[in-house]
């Protein structure tokens, strides 16, 4: 059973860094153009839900005044990189609820005006306090998962040529240019093995949809896209032995998804999944199902997580490519779902897809895999 | 979190979950008398049962190198190149850490460690904090390097 929301509109701002602009310019292209897109206006919208995690207080309030929706329920919602998904759950549950119809849901985020490098962590953590950052985590999960199967580095390479390559066909993408192994085995070193091609960039950017409820009457612009599940869950902490090539947080979240969607992973079409980093991309591989533990580097070798291929992921170019404004990243995802499922992708389009999955989990606390993991599935049909 | 010692003056870095024994480093975990959970670092609720009598112990100082990776970039006040990773204590607790000795030594994941200790580092060259560190096991210097 589908959820009675669907999605009627997206817009998304090309993303990049943009230091001198507000918020609120970043955000405002991408909401009027998920209205235009949805046939609606302003005063049509009920509610709002906003996600974003360095915005400061009340950003959804800040960035809606100059565009004629105010006076009504605005939520604003942090939730690590899952903050975008997140607030598209909530809008989602809001509909299931009836206790709106037409409901906007937009991510946006500013990291340029943060100073680049990696995001900052919260210091009361006391392996922050100590140093961790998220392309550590990554690098050591990496380790681990080359070390218990044999993964190599330059499978993990082909995760950014491929990601890269869908970029230079995505014109909302931050890189648009591709690379090649070399480029991505030959640049900085960050945390052994991970080099800077491995990691997704620091950007600004937004991305927004528009949700109405099937019930309600009348037509709607285009032939809406369904919502066949929505899931959020929290990582579990464990003080001792932990399994990082393993991702028990997203394993927890796909089961329940599939479930709910009454689905598995081999109808999914393609996906749009966290490859916050290169390793993240191959773990998520295993932990959607798409393959089997520790055959991720068979996977990305075959081909077929490519376009063209039988499951492509991140045709849109992912976080690596498209780039990785938190709060929009999550909503961005279901963007490019949205297009894909509307045949508006034009060179990146894959052929007669139906079902799509997005996947999105992020945020660094001592003794968990991650803090978030939202997944949704999504069909035409 | 980092205050100082009554003995020097060199700040350690959360002083209550470690310390020097008789001139040997000990860390100190948390420890429930009601489901027997071990952790690191200690809190005042045990994570698995919630009980609130929870001790202070001493951990063991031996473990395996689960992983780790060496930063290469300046990150979180710290100065690049840095080894951290996480150690699988003996006892159970999994301790994330600076580790010492891999300049000289190549680290593997499942290697066998010791606790020592030493200075973190800071970019900050004014100040010297101490900090827990592992080190490979037949290397270890228990009074710090």
């Amino acid at each position: 059973m589908a959820w009675i929301g669907q999605i009627v509109g997206a817009g998304m701002t090309r993303f990049g860094k943009f230091p001198e602009k507000t918020v609120s310019e970043l955000a405002h292209p991408a909401i009027l153009a998920a209205l235009r897109d949805a046939e609606l206006s302003p005063k049509d919208i009920d509610a709002a839900y906003c996600g974003g995690v360095y915005l400061g207080m009340a950003p959804g309030q800040r960035i809606l005044r100059d565009l004629g929706m105010t006076g009504i329920p605005i939520h604003n919602i942090e939730n690590a990189c899952s903050s975008g998904s997140t607030a598209l759950r909530e809008a989602l549950i809001s509909i299931e609820a009836e206790i709106y119809q037409n409901v906007l849901v937009f991510g946006v985020e500013q990291l340029s005006r943060l100073g680049g490098g990696a995001v900052p962590l919260n210091s009361d953590d006391h392996e922050v306090a100590q140093g961790m950052m998220m392309p550590a985590l990554y690098a050591m999960r990496a380790q681990r998962h080359m070390f218990d199967y044999g993964t190599t580095i330059e499978q993990l390479a082909k995760v950014t040529v491929k990601n890269r390559h869908n970029g230079s066909l995505n014109s909302y993408a931050q890189f648009q240019k591709e690379c090649s192994l070399e480029d991505v085995l030959n640049s900085r070193a960050v945390a052994d093995p991970l080099t800077l091609f491995h990691c997704c960039p620091t950007g600004d950017g937004a991305a927004a949809v528009v949700l109405s409820s099937s019930k309600k009457s009348g037509q709607t612009a285009q032939q809406p896209i369904k919502v066949l599940a929505s899931v959020l869950t929290s990582g579990s902490y464990k003080t001792g032995f932990r399994d990082i090539s393993r991702s028990e947080l997203t394993i927890r979240a796909a089961k329940e998804a599939y479930e709910q969607a009454s689905l598995g992973p081999r109808d999914i079409d393609f996906a749009e999944v966290h490859d916050a980093f290169t390793i993240a991309e191959l773990l998520y591989y295993e932990a959607l199902g798409f393959c089997e533990p520790g055959e991720a580097g068979d996977l990305i070798d075959s081909g077929a997580t490519s376009l063209g291929g039988r499951i492509p992921v991140n045709p849109s170019g992912g976080l690596l490519a498209r780039g990785h404004p938190l709060g929009a990243t999550g909503v961005a995802q279901v963007v490019e779902a949205y297009w894909q499922l509307s045949n508006l992708c034009g060179e990146r389009q894959i052929p007669e897809a139906r079902t799509a999955l997005t996947h999105c989990t992020g945020g660094g606390i001592a003794g968990l895999d991650h803090v978030a993991c939202t997944i949704h599935i999504f069909s035409n049909q | 979190m980092v205050q100082e010692t009554k003995t020097g003056s060199e700040q350690r870095i959360f002083p209550d979950d470690w310390g020097l024994e008789f001139g040997k480093v000990v860390l100190y975990g948390g420890y429930c008398s009601a489901c027997f959970a071990r952790w690191f670092p200690r809190s005042k609720h045990c994570p698995s049962c919630l009980n609130d009598q929870v001790q202070r112990v001493a951990l063991s100082g031996e473990g395996k190198l689960y992983c780790f990776s060496i930063v290469r970039v300046d990150a979180s006040g710290m100065e690049a190149p840095y080894a951290i990773g996480y150690v699988d204590l003996q006892d159970g607790p999994r301790v994330f850490a600076h580790l010492s000795g891999w300049e000289d030594r190549q680290l593997r994941p499942d290697m066998a460690m010791q606790l020592t200790y030493g200075p973190l580092p800071l970019k900050d060259q004014d100040a010297t904090v101490l900090t827990y560190k592992f080190a490979p096991l037949a290397d270890a210097p228990v009074d710090g390097n």
